[in-house]
């Protein structure tokens, strides 16, 4: 039979978008979209294909196709769980929440407010501004209304002008429909805006003070350490010395100090006498710094020791004095000096405890005055 | 009626006005009441087919449930065509009833329609008398709906036999409709059809 089918190609299949014919079985029901979108447009691609506007909560499917998430539930329970534009099965876990376009819609309605109708248009009588509270979402209602009430306007009018003219100094009120929106909207950009700039600045400000508190501390640590007295607390006084007779090479150094905020740097260093094995080192060193270059070398002053003791009575004070022939008051070669200055045998353990120069935590403290003479 | 339906229909009844086919005058919709419920539709009768030329008016009801529910559709000018009744007008369209989508719209409804008519299903028949004849003796499935569509639809082809057959039986009192559906149905052979018209 010769039918001549092929005929309805030269006229109907010209659009791209013909119609599905029947029951051929897979009918691609995407090409049934809309060539042209709507007014007020919803971009083809945030159009739900379901209520043909802009998508209310978007859900995408597995087949990659995005309605209204209200739309497609109400498409599953009341017709089939297939999808509406490919007939693609689809079960709960084949639906997702689409926030990024959710996002995507939510700036274009920022940008472009005019795009966007409200959800339901609502058509005013066009005396509302004198207040006639006639509302209705069928244009045709409101200009019959318009037509049959227009003895009430002219009241409302009257009785409005009479009003006006004892208040025409008050600022007009605004229409408080659509310019209202317009404001409010305007207003809530222009706060988020403002509240996100000052949510910056806050965060700026916060880092700043953050990094000069550091920079306080810092100062005042290095403040204390540029006087020319090193206090060194040496803790875990036993604990420190078993160490040493365990292995006699070990030293420890203290901390490191100037003599003034741009003088000579120093440390002291303990150990373990080589001769008595029972007797303290005590030494100091020079340490290089960025103020070697305008010192003058070799270093000419006065070294006070003081061990305290817990009574300051029993305080022990020793003052040593520079001399110019000896390494250790050289500039540094290193960053401490390998020479050191002060007594090989400074005090005997027995006595530093018996004496009392350990205090109750175990801690013995010696103070390091340099004083440049 | 539910206020997604009414939203739906007004966007796409914009749609329909914006169309292509609107400028090709290949369809047409219009309001019927003020509700959006009733609409009514008009399709072209597709090129090199019976229909050609013919202008057919559709009955359009939207549920409230629409889009989630296809709209009801019926032809309200009279067709010789396998999957509409010549009778009352129903269409057997699978879109309007299992494989209705709610991306679907009433465009493409009607575009659907069009389709039907340049390509219809005989298997799959609303009126089996039309299909039959439609599979079984093609060439007078065709005059017969060329005739149909010059009676009903403004189309242009006439057949003088078959208006001089409609008159012997208008003679005996039968109404000018039953006396073609009767011709059409056998073939246009008076003898038998009188004898079903009287029988």
């Amino acid at each position: 039979m010769n039918r001549t089918v092929s005929a309805e190609e030269s006229t109907i299949s010209q659009d791209s978008d013909s119609p599905p014919k029947k029951k051929t079985g897979e009918i691609k029901k995407e090409a049934l979209r809309p060539v042209k979108s709507l007014e007020p447009v919803a971009q083809d691609n945030y159009e739900c294909s379901i209520c043909l506007s802009w998508l209310k909560e978007p859900v995408v499917t597995k087949c990659g196709h995005r309605f209204c998430k209200i739309c497609l539930e109400e498409w599953r329970t009341k017709k089939n769980s297939k999808c509406p534009l490919d007939d693609m099965n689809l079960s709960v876990d084949d639906i997702f929440p689409d926030n990024y376009t959710k996002r995507e819609i939510e700036n274009m309605r920022r940008s472009f407010p005019d795009q966007f109708e409200p959800p339901n248009q609502i058509f005013e009588c066009r005396f509302s501004t004198i207040s006639c509270d006639f509302k209705s979402s069928d244009p045709q209602e409101v200009e019959n209304h318009m037509k049959n009430e227009y003895k009430e306007h002219i009241d409302m009018l009257l009785s409005s002008h009479l009003k006006s003219q004892y208040h025409t100094w008050e600022p007009s009120e605004k229409s408080p429909t659509e310019t209202a929106n317009k404001v409010t909207l305007f207003q809530q950009q222009t706060t988020r805006e403002l509240i996100n700039a000052m949510y910056e600045r806050i965060v700026v400000l916060e880092q700043q003070n953050r990094e000069q508190e550091l920079k306080i501390a810092k100062l005042e640590q290095l403040e204390t350490k540029r006087n020319g007295i090193l206090v060194w607390k040496f803790e875990d006084f036993r604990k420190k010395f078993e160490t040493m007779q365990l292995n006699p090479q070990t030293m420890y150094y203290s901390s490191e100090c100037y003599t003034d905020p741009n003088g000579y740097k120093f440390c002291a260093r303990i150990n373990l006498s080589q001769k008595e094995k029972d007797c303290l080192s005590f030494h100091i060193h020079l340490m290089r710094s960025d103020n070697d270059y305008h010192l003058s070398w070799p270093f000419i002053g006065r070294i006070k020791i003081t061990m305290i003791n817990k009574d300051p009575t029993f305080n022990q004070t020793d003052i040593l004095m520079s001399k110019p022939e000896i390494k250790a008051f050289h500039r540094p070669p290193e960053d401490i000096s390998p020479r050191g200055f002060g007594f090989t045998e400074y005090a005997f353990i027995n006595e530093i405890i018996k004496r009392g120069f350990i205090d109750n935590n175990d801690c013995l403290t010696i103070k390091i005055e340099m004083n440049i003479v | 009626m539910a206020n997604m339906a009414v939203s739906r229909i007004k966007r796409e009844f914009k749609e329909v006005l914006r169309s292509e086919e609107i400028a090709q005058c290949s369809i047409k919709l219009e309001l019927v009441n003020d509700c959006f419920t009733e609409l009514r539709g008009e399709i072209a009768g597709p090129p090199d087919t019976p229909y050609e030329f013919g202008t057919f008016l559709l009955e359009i009801h939207v549920p409230e449930t629409y889009p989630f529910n296809p709209p009801k559709v019926k032809f309200l000018t009279k067709i010789w065509h396998p999957n509409i009744s010549s009778v009352t007008g129903a269409i057997c369209l699978d879109i309007l009833k299992d494989n209705w989508a709610a991306a679907m719209t009433l465009r493409t409804v009607l575009l659907s329609l069009q389709a039907l008519l340049a390509s219809p299903e005989p298997d799959d028949p609303q009126d089996a008398v039309v299909a039959s004849q439609y599979k079984e003796n093609f060439e007078m499935f065709c005059r017969t709906a060329k005739h149909w569509t010059n009676s009903y639809a403004k189309g242009p082809h006439k057949f003088p036999d078959f208006d001089t057959k409609i008159q012997r039986l208008k003679d005996m009192g039968v109404s000018e409709f039953d006396a073609r559906a009767a011709l059409s149905r056998h073939n246009w052979d008076l003898n038998r059809a009188t004898e079903q018209l009287f029988s």
